[in-house]
């Protein structure tokens, strides 16, 4: 919070500066800063001991920065006595200032009397300051960069006694200003201490040193929050790359690269660690061509670890862009009161250390039907007009808040909230909306199959539909009736055993009565289909006149039968009667088939 | 008019020519003129032993000449010299179409019965073999085409040819009569056999037969039959140190005769006993023996299915399934 | 009794009309699912991609279509492609499948469902897979019987022969072209069985569909014309043909003339000259039918064969005259190597370099077919026994496509369909005979469900059948005739004959528990081939490590993506052309060759350049404006589809356009065989494919024992180890060595340019002047010198 405070503070003062001035009763009694330019950023850590020994009690000091380093400065916040709470940092003016420095106006907690003391920390970070030369190596060479700086603090007062250490990247340095007193030992450069500096002393240093840190930048950088009421909020991030360091000249050698001694110390990036937030989920890694199979994921209980691994390793002035997103339950970040819901979450997340975003682009998509949203961001941002995103079954579509900022570095890892207003009964609607269409769907089916569209009702179908099925049923009878000859034949064999006239008379009799049925029913369909088709009907009458033959057969049969029962004929004479009757009927049979098939 | 010419040009030639030795020290005008004369008369010339001392040995040259070495009788065993000369022969005959006045390439064959000792002097004992003479100059080693690489075909030695001495033939074949001849017979045949048989074209519904005939070519295309037509695999192969034959090529890429033979055998038995169990259960007769065909119909397909499947896995390596054997 | 059956029979149908309608619906559903869910290995294994190359062209064409509309897709000139020909891709594409998967995209994006296209293309084979299914269903309806129709179902969701070319992201032409073909061919036989001119437009239409999709149309417009032609023989003939046929001829070829890249061959070519002839002939057989009314028995005969004949010879003469004269185009080259088998080898060496262009062995016909390549004849066979109109083109389609698939591999897609239909028959065949009564129920799902709604079909659908047999069926066929389409009736009598004296339940389950084990071995084969031969994007390889965990190398798309981001949005990149679609889709660079290998004098440039020394291969690549080569070598990881195995068709193919400078004897060793190896010719070790591949290798050790410079994919030591590289500098190499990028450097003598300035030049590049030479400004040569006050002089 206090950061954001702090950030807020600061870009209010881009905007208006108001003037100050400087009382020269006002002196620094002591002043030490670390320059850390040991990655691609450049971290400066001002601790001032100032003294008021003017006439007026003092309630802000002024703070002062080069032109050149203000042209890349990214962040600048300041600390009082107490270290947690921040500072009020504006841009500001000096009347007659005599020097092109940029003023930056630090407002202290508590008024400091006159002959009192204060301590203050100011911290400041520049991004892309130093400066790749040479600006082109080959592959095996080192990566060595210029720092231009100050060997004194820039300062309104006069400094009683000022020292700067200044960390080096652990490596080979080409060459450095003196400014006695000055030594270097290791990676360490140390400048001062100095006594009685007046005000706006500059002494320029320039340090040339082999610094094989990655420079990557990230150029463009998209940040996705889609929000879901339904528990989860998912992210996704698109970024694109640029290693900005020394570029590379001439070829690439895959085997020199894998030979390479230098391990990570070579001024190309292999890989990075991006720290996701500890609930993250489903993690994808991607670009436009698919996944991009080599990254790995570590949980850890503070954080989720996911080491991405581009598909080539980046050399300076290679680029590559990828896509990652993840899903994290809203518990963690969806606040509610009621109706009313707020979405805390970070403005920008972790990509990796000391990383510099040049273009940041922030799209928050709330749920359908949130209102009255307001965005409190942790500094100043520029807002886009709100747009409306369509996702599945949206119908009026989801509001997407849309904010920019520019040059970002590690310190602007904050946290922004987003108020509105979601009507929670606004949740149902979607699903109500899949089961209305499938009723719809269903409905619709439904009196398709039950209506008849036909424009005009066409009756030959009609009528063939209507002989189709009378045939059928003479189909059914004419095979029962088959059924009726056998069980006939049947009877006779059995009684041929038995010899048994009772039992034959009696089946004789059930069968005869029910051929009859049989009979008159294809009768009277024939009667019925002589109207609509007559070859049919004509069909069916031949059928009749062959059911009267095999009748015949069959009687004339059942004579012979019973008269070899009586014993009037011999059983050689009976059989070839016989045999004379099974091919008579087959034949009858097969051109009834014939008949019923053809029909 | 060229002929005009060179007949004066032998007028003088006679005039100034005194002892012309018969054959020996023929001038080059007539050595063009008798090479041009048995071009009209055949596309290749036959060199004896005294004709390729002539022709192709003898110092003044102006054309080149492509001779083939070949044994084209029956006594010497050589399969493809006959036909590489046939096709050699298309090269002449389609050169002497294109070029017949073109006095600077011409076509020869030396055959081992008629000139064996050109054999020798040339040190050749493997025939067939293509011989380029250029006109100026000695042989190189290029100037033998060679029939592994490129094969025997027109075209390659048209080809030949064309690289050597900048003459580009096209090949014309004479134009192959036999499939055209074949499909009128056949179609003849049929309608001939319908105009026979035209009051009652019962016999067209004789379904057994094309049933059969479908039958056939499926088994047919599907044992791989067009894949031996293309590439000609041998019939079996055996190994040249143990002398065991196999029937079954071990590798997926590649197949032998015998066994797509053996395959279509067993897409057949398969389909049979398909066929079997059905009619089993659709034909009328007494029930056990039906009962037996089923079974036996059954057995039909599960075993030779299975021999199938096994050959299959023979060949395809790592395939981890099979039915009854291995 | 038997009346008693009728009746019941009857109550049988009135109650299960529903279940059966419920039950097919139920099937069909699950041969879609299971279907599509067999063809995801891929997605499972790897992710969402598209895979090898022609997909990657046809995911780009629906990408700009997607992108800028569809006119501006028919209109699309890609300049980034061929350079600097340059294609036409509106004209020379079938747009069918762009246009299906883009119409899909388009109405879920209406439906604010947010699908990347790519996912469209990713998934639309297996969806089709599933339609495909359910068209078969169809088909196998008309030609026998229902429960036919479900095993065919079943069967063409799995079968290997058709998974082959539609798993998830093998978005190819196939995959959607196999639902029109069965969908067409249906709708044929429907029209055919009915002769109303609604089912033959609804044909046409279908047809049309086919032709924008896929150039396998060819097929259809023979096969229908010849089952026209057969059944005019075989004394078929009736006007329900006539009408059929009519109509789809007309409407279907002046619709397949709308696709620009088909155009006028439907008139013009020799492939629709059959058509074109059946159809004449028709109309020649309808009008002698009409004559028949006039005219005697006796004159009649002899009109008739007087008028076919000289029908038949007319056409005949008529198309050969016109070919000869140029108004039809004889056979296309590739369509020709279908008769002449040979012919490819000899004069076509791109189609002839082409693997799935080879012929089939028995191997991968029973791969991809397993139990039904030894049942569908049994199909058949019954389809012959008992033939009508329909099956007649059921038994033509099924000859035809075992002679094309036994030609070539992939047209194995044409047969498998119907494989499946016609095993489908034989097995619903031997199931009604061993299960016509719900007894046992000891089988696994499908076939239960086969079985069961088998029965109910037949009693429901019935009437239907009856009505077919009445309609259709000749009276020779009355012998038989329920066994062929099972009655109720008669089909309940005989299995009651066959109760009283039938061959017992025992045989009856036992064999249909033996089929059913065939038909479970079926499925573990299709699941086991798809997952293990056709699921791989052949872009990301898979290799396991002795450990057995698997390791994914992602080089191609590593090399791609470096390109498309570190190298200039104009440059050229040369590479073969199997990898010009991937490297302009992935990559987004200008290709001079890729997969549509429609030239054959550039892609042998190509060659030659590959195959001929440096200096003169940077001759070519000046000519050719080249910024980046790239090649692909598998010898680090032993991938053997590397640019050095495919070498030797770059020497065929730049041998067959520059005999003079490129022979092929000369890559090989003194004893004749090919090889990198130590007895390798200086020509070999000097080409710059070689130099490519090696650049540097011999300097590493791929595993401890070995020497340096092994190569694991030719498995020895390479023949030259020093490789100096004069116009060429390694610009990239994968992780694996895998794909290997070279910068071809500017002249020597120019002043290395500088980057800004390189952004100047790009601009002109950009401008649709020609780059080199052209723009300069021209100088007079031999200038005369004039010097003041004396004569000039031309000094030569």
């Amino acid at each position: 919070m206090k950061l954001a405070f702090i950030a807020l503070a600061l870009f209010a003062a881009l905007v208006w500066s108001q003037d100050v001035e400087v009382d020269s009763g006002v002196t620094v009694s002591s002043a030490e800063r670390a320059i850390d330019i040991s990655s691609q950023v450049v971290k400066y850590v001002t601790e001032l001991h100032v003294e008021n020994g003017g006439k007026a009690p003092l309630n802000y000091i002024v703070y002062a920065l080069s032109a050149n380093e203000d042209k890349h400065l990214a962040f600048i916040g300041a600390t009082g006595d107490n270290k947690n709470t921040a500072l009020k940092v504006s841009r500001a003016t000096l009347k007659g200032a005599k020097s092109d420095a940029v003023l930056y106006k630090i407002e202290l907690m508590s008024v400091v009397a006159v002959g009192g003391k204060v301590t203050v920390k100011v911290e400041v970070v520049l991004a892309q300051h130093l400066k790749p030369y040479p600006s082109h190596i080959t592959q095996a060479e080192q990566q060595f960069v210029l720092y231009d700086g100050n060997a004194h603090i820039l300062s309104p007062y006069i400094i009683k006694k000022e020292s700067t250490n200044i960390v080096l990247y652990h490596g080979h340095v080409e060459s450095f200003t003196k400014a006695e007193p000055s030594k270097l030992d290791g990676d360490k450069l140390s400048y001062g201490p100095y006594e009685n500096t007046p005000a706006f002393t500059t002494k320029d240093i320039r340090v040339h040193y082999e610094n094989n840190s990655p420079f990557v930048v990230i150029t463009r950088m998209e940040r996705l929050i889609e929000v879901s009421h339904w528990g989860n909020v998912a992210i996704e991030e698109n970024i694109d790359l640029l290693h900005k360091g020394a570029v590379l000249k001439g070829s690439f050698s895959r085997l020199d690269f894998q030979m390479d001694r230098r391990g990570n110390k070579q001024p190309a990036v292999k890989s990075y660690k991006t720290l996701l937030p500890a609930a993250s989920k489903d993690v994808y890694y991607r670009d436009e061509i698919g996944n991009i199979s080599t990254s790995n994921l570590r949980q850890t209980e503070e954080a989720v670890e996911l080491e991405i691994r581009p598909r080539f390793p980046l050399y300076g002035g290679w680029k590559t862009n990828y896509v990652i997103g993840y899903n994290t339950p809203s518990y963690e970040y969806l606040y509610s009161s009621g109706g009313h819901f707020a979405l805390r979450m970070r403005f920008l997340d972790h990509v990796f250390d000391n990383a510099v975003v040049e273009d940041l682009t922030v799209k928050i998509i709330l749920p359908e039907g949130a209102k009255n949203i307001k965005l409190d961001p942790p500094y100043k941002v520029k807002r886009s007009p709100d747009e409306l995103h369509y996702t599945y079954l949206d119908t009026t579509g989801r509001p997407v808040i849309i904010a920019h900022k520019t040059n970002l570095v590690e310190a602007h890892v904050q946290e922004f909230t987003l108020h509105y207003d979601f009507d929670r009964t606004g949740l149902w609607r979607e699903p109500f909306i899949a089961i209305i269409a499938f009723y719809i769907l269903f409905v619709a089916v439904i009196v398709w199959v039950r209506f008849d569209f036909t424009i005009a009702s066409d009756a030959s179908s009609e009528s063939r539909l209507k002989v189709q099925s009378l045939v059928e049923t003479v189909t059914d009878a004419h095979g029962q009736r088959l059924a009726e000859y056998e069980q006939y034949t049947d009877a006779v064999n059995k009684f041929k055993a038995s010899k048994d006239t009772a039992a034959l008379t009696a089946a004789k009799k059930k069968i005869e009565n029910d051929l009859k049925n049989v009979t008159n029913q294809i009768s009277d369909l024939q009667a019925e289909m002589k109207a609509s088709s007559p070859e049919v009907s004509d069909k069916i009458g031949e059928l009749q006149r062959l059911d009267k033959a095999v009748k015949e057969q069959l009687a004339n049969y059942q004579q012979q039968a019973e008269r070899l029962v009586g014993g009037k004929v011999q059983k050689a004479q009976f059989a070839d009667a016989e045999k004379a009757f099974t091919q008579k009927m087959d034949e009858l049979k097969s051109k009834m088939d014939t008949i019923v098939y053809g029909l | 008019m060229a002929a005009m010419r060179t007949t004066t040009v032998l007028l003088l030639l006679a005039v100034f020519i005194h002892d012309v030795g018969g054959q020996k020290a023929l001038s080059l005008d007539e050595k063009v003129r008798n090479l041009q004369e048995s071009l009209y008369k055949k596309p290749v010339m036959n060199l004896n032993m005294d004709r390729w001392k002539t022709y192709v040995r003898t110092a003044p040259r102006n054309y080149s000449m492509i001779v083939m070495f070949t044994a084209l009788s029956a006594g010497v065993n050589c399969p493809i010299c006959r036909p590489a000369y046939d096709e050699f022969h298309i090269v002449a005959n389609s050169f002497r179409y294109a070029y017949p006045e073109l006095k600077s390439l011409y076509f020869a064959l030396v055959d081992y019965e008629e000139a064996s000792n050109i054999f020798q002097q040339m040190n050749l004992n493997t025939a067939p073999v293509l011989y380029h003479f250029p006109a100026k100059g000695g042989r190189k080693k290029s100037d033998q085409m060679d029939f592994q690489r490129h094969g025997i075909d027109a075209e390659a030695i048209a080809k030949f040819v064309q690289d050597r001495t900048d003459v580009q033939v096209r090949v014309l074949r004479p134009p192959n009569y036999a499939a055209p001849a074949v499909v009128i017979l056949l179609a003849m045949l049929v309608l001939g056999l319908l105009y026979m048989r035209r009051n009652n074209l019962e016999f067209l519904y004789n379904r057994t037969s094309w049933g059969l005939i479908c039958l056939c070519i499926v088994f047919a295309f599907m044992s791989g039959q067009m894949w031996n037509h293309i590439r000609g695999p041998p019939f079996v192969m055996t190994n040249p140190k143990t002398r065991e034959t196999t029937f079954v090529h071990s590798s997926s890429q590649f197949q032998l005769v015998s066994e797509t033979y053996l395959v279509a055998v067993l897409y057949a038995a398969v389909t049979a006993g398909v066929i079997l169990m059905n009619d089993a259960v659709d034909g009328k007769g007494d029930p056990s023996k039906r009962r037996i065909m089923a079974f036996v119909g059954l057995g039909m397909v599960v075993i030779f299915f299975s021999l199938l499947l096994s050959v299959f896995r023979s060949k395809y390596q790592g395939y981890p399934y099979s039915f009854l054997f291995h | 009794m038997a009346g008693g059956e009728g009746s019941e029979v009857n109550k049988l149908l009135n109650n299960t009309a529903a279940w059966t309608s419920l039950l097919t619906f139920v099937i069909l559903a699950l041969a879609w699912f299971v279907g599509f869910a067999s063809r995801l290995f891929a997605i499972i294994r790897f992710e969402s991609i598209i895979h090898e190359f022609d997909p990657w062209f046809n995911y780009r064409a629906t990408h700009h279509m997607v992108e800028n509309g569809f006119y501006n897709f028919l209109n699309w000139f890609d300049e980034r492609a061929w350079y600097p020909l340059g294609r036409i891709v509106g004209g020379t594409v079938y747009p069918g499948l762009m246009v299906t998967s883009g119409a899909i995209h388009y109405v879920l994006s209406l439906l604010n469902i947010p699908i990347h296209i790519r996912d469209v293309c990713v998934f639309l084979a297996p969806m089709f897979s599933g339609l495909t299914a359910i068209s078969t269903y169809f088909l196998t309806r008309e030609l026998w019987s229902p429960g036919a129709g479900l095993f065919a179902a079943c069967f063409i969701a799995i079968t290997p022969g058709y998974t082959s070319r539609s798993v998830a992201g093998s978005y190819d032409n196939e995959g959607i072209a196999i639902f029109a073909l069965q969908f067409t061919y249906y709708l044929w036989v429907k029209s055919v069985k009915t002769g109303s001119i609604f089912w033959a437009t609804l044909t046409a239409l279908s047809y049309f569909y086919m032709v924008s999709a896929w150039g396998g149309y060819v097929f259809i417009i023979n096969l229908i014309p010849l089952h026209v032609l057969v059944l005019l023989i075989i004394g078929r003939f009736n006007y329900k043909i006539y009408v059929a046929y009519t109509t789809f001829y007309v409407l279907g070829q002046v619709m397949a003339m709308q696709i620009p890249f088909v155009g006028f061959q439907p008139v013009k070519t020799s492939e629709h000259m059959a058509a074109a002839g059946v159809f004449g002939l028709l109309h020649a057989y309808a009008f002698l039918k009409y004559l028949q009314s006039f005219l005697s028995r006796k004159e009649f005969r002899y009109l008739f064969f007087a008028t076919i004949i000289i029908a038949v010879g007319v056409g005949f003469v008529g198309i050969v005259v016109l070919t000869y004269a140029g108004y039809i185009a004889p056979w296309s080259g590739r369509f020709y190597s279908l008769w002449d088998t040979g012919y490819a080898k000899i004069h076509i060496p791109i189609i002839a370099s082409v693997s799935e262009h080879q012929p089939t062995t028995w191997v991968s016909f029973f791969f991809d077919l397993h139990i039904m390549a030894a049942v569908f004849p049994a199909g058949l066979w019954y389809c012959v026994k008992n033939v009508n109109d329909e099956r007649v083109f059921i038994i033509l389609y099924a000859v035809t496509a075992v002679y094309f698939a036994g030609v070539m591999v992939r047209l194995m897609l044409t047969l498998a369909p119907v494989v499946c239909v016609l095993s489908g028959i034989a097995f619903s065949y031997t199931y009604e005979r061993y299960l016509y009564d719900e007894g046992e129920a000891k089988e696994t799902p499908t076939a239960v469900e086969g079985k069961r709604s088998k029965k109910d079909e037949d009693s429901a659908t019935d009437d239907q059948d009856a009505r077919n047999r009445q309609l259709y069926d000749k009276p020779g066929k009355a012998k038989k005739p329920v066994k062929g389409s099972g009655g109720t009736t008669s089909g309940g009598a005989g299995g009651r004959a066959d109760d009283e004296e039938g061959i017992g339940m025992n045989v009856r389950s036992i064999v249909s528990v033996a089929l059913v084990l065939t038909l479970l071995m079926f499925v573990v084969h299709c699941t086991y081939v798809t997952s293990n031969a056709y699921s791989h994007p052949s872009i990301v390889l898979q290799s396991q490590t002795n450990d057995g965990s698997r390791v994914i190398m992602d080089d191609f798309r590593e090399a791609y993506y470096w390109l498309r981001r570190n190298t200039h949005d104009q440059a050229r990149v040369m590479s073969w052309w199997d990898y010009g679609y991937q490297i302009a889709g992935m990559g987004n660079r200008t290709t001079l060759v890729d997969n549509n290998t429609w030239n054959n004098s550039h892609i042998a440039l190509v060659g030659k350049a590959m195959s001929s020394n440096e200096s003169a291969a940077y001759e070519i690549m000046r000519d050719l404006d080249v910024d980046y080569v790239l090649a692909i070598f598998g010898g680090v990881i032993g991938y053997s589809g590397d640019d050095i195995n495919k070498f030797l068709w770059m020497v065929r193919i730049a041998e067959g356009e520059h005999p003079s400078e490129i022979r092929e004897g000369n890559y090989f060793t003194e004893s004749g065989e090919y090889s990198v190896g130590p007895g390798a010719s200086d020509i070999m070790l000097n080409c710059v494919m070689y130099k490519l591949c090696y650049y540097r290798f011999g300097e590493t050790k791929v595993g401890y024992q070995q020497p340096a410079g092994f190569d694991r994919t030719r498995g020895y030591v390479i023949g030259k180890k020093d490789v100096e590289l004069e116009h060429l500098e390694e610009a990239y190499t994968t992780e694996n060595w895998l794909v290997r990028i070279y910068k071809v450097k500017e002249p020597a003598n120019r002043p290395k340019i500088k980057y800004t300035e390189r952004k100047i030049r790009t601009k002109r590049a950009k401008s649709s002047y020609p780059k080199k030479g052209k723009a300069k400004k021209g100088v007079i040569k031999m200038k005369p010198v004039v010097v003041k006050g004396k004569k000039p002089v031309i000094k030569r």
